[in-house]
């Protein structure tokens, strides 16, 4: 496995085990595959993984039966906001909490701020859904807003946008089933499901991957997209023949090359553990006087 | 080309134990949303009678092994006590269908396990409280739970001032008390939805897809794709809903073709 697949993986068990920072998951889901499956998936990791105790809340717009998981169970349709920030209110947080919202859909243009602003806190972590089948409307009132899933899409620190595995079934051909609500058979809402993952780091750089996740196995698999693989393709194919020399990489060596490790890498592990602070480590050579401040590295 | 005369006749079945209301979907601890859509060429009252019948007495009028119940009074104990409540078909379209497959007769005032309700003519107003108090009823008088029909309620989102979320309120608060099978028109021409909020399509595309979302079954009634049959009225199709219910009540996801021939009778047959 290269580095890069290594570490993508390690991510993704990161934020599913609230181990990575990241305050607001957000789902997008369609009719085809639902978030179900992933939510499932995220509580067996945080039970299975996580040693210290998570609280979950759930905010119920969409679900009539309490999950076993949650902690606490609150029916939010038709109730105002002020509902669940009283209920937020009189909560002690002390262990860390996550905060489940079964769909965004239900919540106003006009509420989504107030409604975020509620239940964003320290040692929260916010998972929601956004279903992509609920057709959007536009605001003729404030018709400069951006939609509900844009504002949200902006906030997310890490998006999931799921999708089903299409076997036997083009894209076209399920996006077409779907605005139908005509359901191909066993291939939807299956329990393994592809996912495109995007992370938001605090730098502002955005991390994206695919996965195939199997949540009968708890397995996740990284999907290389076409056009990486025919990126690959195209640079084998434009080195081959146009040199006397071959500059081509054969597997073995590709291999072999992302198993270096990186100077910086070795670096980072004794010196980084100062933190901000520059290091200068004098060597055998170094010309310094102890008594000349004008000498002084830092 | 098959025909359907070539076809053998299936039964039906939902569950992957073969059962089509499994038992353990009626355990008191989950409360299934199922939901029956259909097209405007595919009427699904066979359907919701075999359902019904199934929830009733376990048995179903569509399958090789069933047993006709001559003169059956709804006195007995039953699987399931049944509300079914329509907002477009009055008693007497239920009544023949009753009659014709079952020899049951549901318009007897006395049926202390079954109730019928019509929201066609009266009463529209108050649905949510009628339902409610039947409900409440049926359950005082036995420990098994009861199981609500709502036949297009969606009606109600253009002939009252009830929006999406206050309709889906209601069902949610109906689905706390009972098992669920909403019937719902889902034709093409329904949902050719805009981004105008007050258009008709958009506003029955957002109820339609929310319900589908919070679902734990979905049985669908079509047209053939290809057209018109003379021995072929439709396909059905079962899929599992969104939402995953208990371990161990799995839908056996599958395809089925159907015909409705000139007697009402129905035969289903593998896709």
């Amino acid at each position: 496995m290269s580095s890069s697949a290594a570490s993508s993986t390690v991510l993704l068990n990161r934020i599913l085990t609230l181990k990575e920072s990241s305050p607001f998951v957000l789902a997008l889901d369609n009719i085809g595959q639902s978030s179900h499956y992933l939510t499932n998936e995220f509580i067996y990791k945080i039970k299975s993984t996580t040693s210290a105790p998570v609280s979950i809340l759930y905010l119920s717009y969409e679900t009539t039966n309490k999950p076993e998981y949650a902690d606490e169970f609150l029916l939010c349709l038709g109730k105002p906001l002020s509902y669940i920030k009283d209920h937020l209110s009189k909560k002690q947080q002390i262990t860390k909490t996550l905060i489940i919202v079964d769909s965004f859909n239900y919540i106003t243009d006009d509420d989504l701020s107030e409604f975020l602003a509620t239940l964003f806190s320290p040692n929260t972590t916010i998972y929601g859904t956004y279903h992509l089948s609920v057709p959007t409307v536009k605001n003729h009132q404030t018709p400069n807003l951006p939609s509900l899933l844009t504002r949200l899409q902006f906030v997310a620190t890490t998006i999931f946008e799921i999708k089903p595995i299409l076997i036997g079934i083009d894209e076209e051909e399920m996006e077409h089933a779907i605005s139908n609500f005509d359901l191909p058979i066993d291939l939807s809402n299956s329990s393994k499901f592809e996912v495109e993952l995007t992370y938001r780091r605090a730098s502002g750089r955005s991390l994206i991957y695919q996965f195939t996740i199997d949540t009968i196995t708890h397995t996740y698999e990284l999907k290389q997209n076409d056009s990486q693989k025919d990126q690959s393709t195209n640079e084998n194919e434009l080195l081959e023949n146009l040199t006397t020399f071959n500059l081509t990489t054969t597997q073995k060596q590709k291999l072999a090359r992302d198993q270096v490790d990186l100077p910086f890498l070795e670096a980072q592990q004794s010196m980084g553990s100062m933190g901000g602070a520059i290091v200068y480590e004098f060597e055998k050579d170094d010309d310094y006087d102890e008594e000349d401040p004008y000498e002084d590295p830092f | 080309m098959t025909s359907s005369s070539d076809l053998q006749h299936q039964d039906l079945a939902v569950y992957q134990d073969s059962s089509i209301v499994s038992h353990r979907t009626l355990s008191p601890s989950y409360n299934h949303l199922n939901l029956i859509l259909h097209h405007q060429s595919t009427k699904p009252t066979w359907l919701t009678v075999a359902l019904v019948e199934n929830c009733l007495l376990d048995t179903c009028y569509l399958n090789t092994v069933k047993t006709k119940n001559s003169g059956y009074t709804l006195n007995g104990n039953v699987k399931s006590e049944v509300i079914l409540a329509s907002f477009i078909n009055d008693l007497n379209v239920y009544s023949k269908q009753f009659i014709k497959f079952l020899n049951l007769d549901i318009s007897a005032p006395s049926s202390p396990n079954f109730k019928f309700l019509e929201f066609l003519k009266k009463d529209i107003d108050r649905w949510f409280e009628t339902i409610q108090l039947e409900i409440s009823k049926l359950s005082q008088k036995t420990s098994s739970k009861v199981t609500v029909f709502l036949e297009n309620p969606e009606l109600l989102l253009f002939i009252t001032n009830c929006t999406i979320n206050q309709l889906l309120e209601k069902l949610q608060i109906l689905n706390q008390q009972c098992n669920l099978f909403i019937i719902s028109n889902s034709d093409p021409s329904l949902l050719d939805h805009t981004e105008f909020e007050n258009d008709i399509s958009t506003i029955y595309s957002t109820y339609l897809a929310k319900l589908i979302h919070k679902s734990n079954l979905i049985l669908s009634l079509c047209p053939l794709k290809t057209g018109r049959a003379n021995d072929i009225t439709g396909q059905l199709k079962i899929n599992k809903g969104l939402i995953s219910s208990i371990p161990n009540v799995i839908v056996k996801e599958r395809e089925y073709l159907y015909l409705v021939n000139k007697d009402g009778n129905v035969k289903l047959f593998f896709r």
